[in-house]
């Protein structure tokens, strides 16, 4: 493939080193919300159960179902709003890097 | 990425053998079944597509990148859609339809945390796995460290994991091709396993994209409109619940009134379905029973006009199934009723007219030795327990004191009936719940009928005489 020349031209340019530190920092706090939406939502049925199980308003669909519902649409939320960032924002920027190392 | 594609895809010979069996009725139990038709044409359609699109792919596959990548040509859509196939597959294989049914949405747990798996490995590894440019995670994982050794343990990695679940699904497979076919075991699990091996030794990621995109679309649609036939037909909905527990606190005109709705759509007609699913049923062990939905739903008013509850609405919904020809509800007869707690089956008499009463007792006077040997009937019994029914104190008129059967002849109803948990109106369960227990009292119920069917004999021939 590329030339360890190229490799090394990559590495050096400091909007790549930018682009590293700024893409992991925003996949870390993305992840970190899922789960931290993930585990409160297990921890809550681990825990305290009742909460999820009152019903509302006196019928039978109880709390859990929208926020079993909501877990699983802020899934969808987040991937959108990794999906968006990186086409509008990382891959233009590694395109324009690959090409000033070439 | 590929193996567990592959696998999954076994899964989804499965899953959409199982729902077009179950669709049919076949699977009940074990063992060999009669030969399910519409399901094995479904079968061999879907097998014929599948090899079909894999002589294509493997025609088209040239390199290494057409076998494992698919040559990059499948867009984003595409493989989500081939990765959803994965996914429901997977989930009704690893059982999360049981899930569902034996513990309601508590299921819904198993399939958040699937889900939330997803979008945490695209953050995180997609993107790096992209750039890399390799195919399989061995490739990955030895791409920094040595090979030989990372590719010996990445191999039993995924081996010894795509083992156990492979086996799990051949041998489901292998039994719904036994039950489908009458194929002894070892040839259907052989059978399935050539396919598999056919899919992917020759289509590679083209093919089993594809594929997998083919059973997503089935199962989707399959199953919603699965969903929705079962809904419209039967199981009532919470709101039915919910409508009669309110019922039960607001017994009042003001109250019902401006939710009537709410009867008609969620109680009413799923019971017309309902009693017309019981119908279709009873066709077959007790045909004259068939009662036309109108005249076998109750309403819901009440007659207050001799009754000094006031109160103007049933809390229970109820529909009969009786012999037709026959005035309503007053002969022996089949019965259920719903409240927000219970569901409760009947079979008997509970109501007879003096000249009932009186031709009932005749005929146990007569024959209750053989009345006797129906109730003590085991299935009988475990379906709808002992013989129910008010008693007189002393034997009526025109029998003996001495009878041997006095205490059925002191009886002024005959009846047995069996309550179930609530939970049951709003479940699947609840028409083979009814329908075995018509069933197992069908023999009691003819016999109790016995004089009103013959009284009508005379008649007939006096008109043809005519």
């Amino acid at each position: 493939m590329e030339s360890s020349d190229f490799v090394e031209r990559v590495k050096r340019d400091p909007q790549f080193q930018e682009l590293v530190s700024r893409r992991s920092r925003f996949a870390w706090i993305l992840s970190g919300t899922m789960l931290v939406i993930y585990f409160g939502f297990i921890f809550i049925i681990a825990f305290t159960p009742k909460v999820l199980g009152t019903p509302i308003g006196g019928g039978v669909t109880t709390v859990g179902i929208p926020v079993g519902l909501f877990v699983i649409v802020s899934a969808f939320v987040l991937t959108g709003i990794y999906v968006r960032r990186a086409n509008s924002d990382f891959d233009p920027v590694t395109r324009q890097i690959i090409e000033r190392a070439k | 990425m590929l193996t567990l594609r592959t696998c999954s895809m076994a899964a989804g010979l499965l899953a959409l053998g199982v729902s077009a069996a179950e669709a049919a009725g076949a699977i009940e139990g074990g063992g060999k079944q009669a030969l399910n038709v519409p399901a094995i044409i479904m079968f061999f359609i879907f097998v014929a597509a599948t090899l079909g699109i894999t002589y294509w792919a493997a025609r088209r596959t040239r390199s290494a990148a057409d076998f494992y990548a698919a040559g990059g040509g499948i867009t984003g859509f595409q493989n989500g859609l081939a990765i959803a196939g994965d996914y429901m597959s997977a989930a009704s294989f690893l059982g999360i339809s049981g899930l569902v049914f034996a513990s309601g949405f508590d299921g819904l747990i198993y399939s958040v945390g699937w889900l939330v798996g997803w979008p945490v490995i695209l953050f995180l590894i997609a993107e790096r796995l992209r750039n890399l440019g390799k195919y399989t995670f061995a490739d990955v994982a030895s791409f920094r460290l040595q090979q030989t050794p990372i590719r010996v343990l990445a191999s039993v990695g995924t081996l010894s994991v795509v083992a156990f679940y492979l086996i799990a699904q051949m041998v489901g497979a292998g039994k719904l091709i036994e039950l489908l076919f009458g194929l002894p075991y070892l040839y259907a699990v052989i059978l399935v396993g050539a396919l598999m091996i056919i899919y992917v030794g020759f289509g590679g990621m083209v093919a089993t994209t594809w594929v997998q995109i083919i059973k997503a679309g089935l199962l989707l649609f399959g199953a919603t409109f699965m969903a929705l036939m079962v809904l419209a037909t039967f199981g009532f909905s919470p709101e039915a619940i919910r409508f009669l527990r309110g019922l039960e606190r607001h017994n009042k005109r003001e109250w019902f009134q401006p939710r009537k709705h709410i009867y008609e759509e969620h109680v009413r007609a799923p019971l017309e379905g309902l009693v017309n699913a019981i119908n279709s049923e009873l066709a077959e062990f007790a045909p004259r029973y068939v009662t036309p939905a109108k005249k076998a739903v109750f309403r819901i008013y009440r007659d207050t006009r001799f009754s000094k509850d006031k109160r103007p609405y049933k809390t229970h919904v109820a529909a009969t199934f009786f012999l037709q020809n026959l005035c309503k509800a007053a002969g022996p007869c089949f019965y259920f009723h719903f409240t927000a707690k219970e569901l409760l089956v009947f079979a008997g008499v509970y109501m007879p007219a003096r000249e009932e009463l009186l031709a009932i007792r005749t005929l146990l006077a007569e024959r209750h030795q053989e009345f006797r040997e129906l109730l003590r009937g085991e299935g009988l019994r475990t379906a709808m327990g002992e013989l129910q029914g008010e008693q007189l104190s002393r034997v009526p008129k025109g029998f003996r004191k001495d009878h041997p059967a006095e205490d059925l002849i002191r009886r002024r109803q005959w009846f047995l009936e069996s309550t179930l948990d609530g939970r049951a109106v709003t479940s699947r369960r609840m028409l083979p719940e009814i329908i075995s227990r018509f069933r197992a009292a069908t023999p009691m119920l003819e016999f109790l009928n016995q004089p009103f069917v013959q009284e009508r004999r005379p008649k007939k021939l006096l008109f043809m005489a005519f």
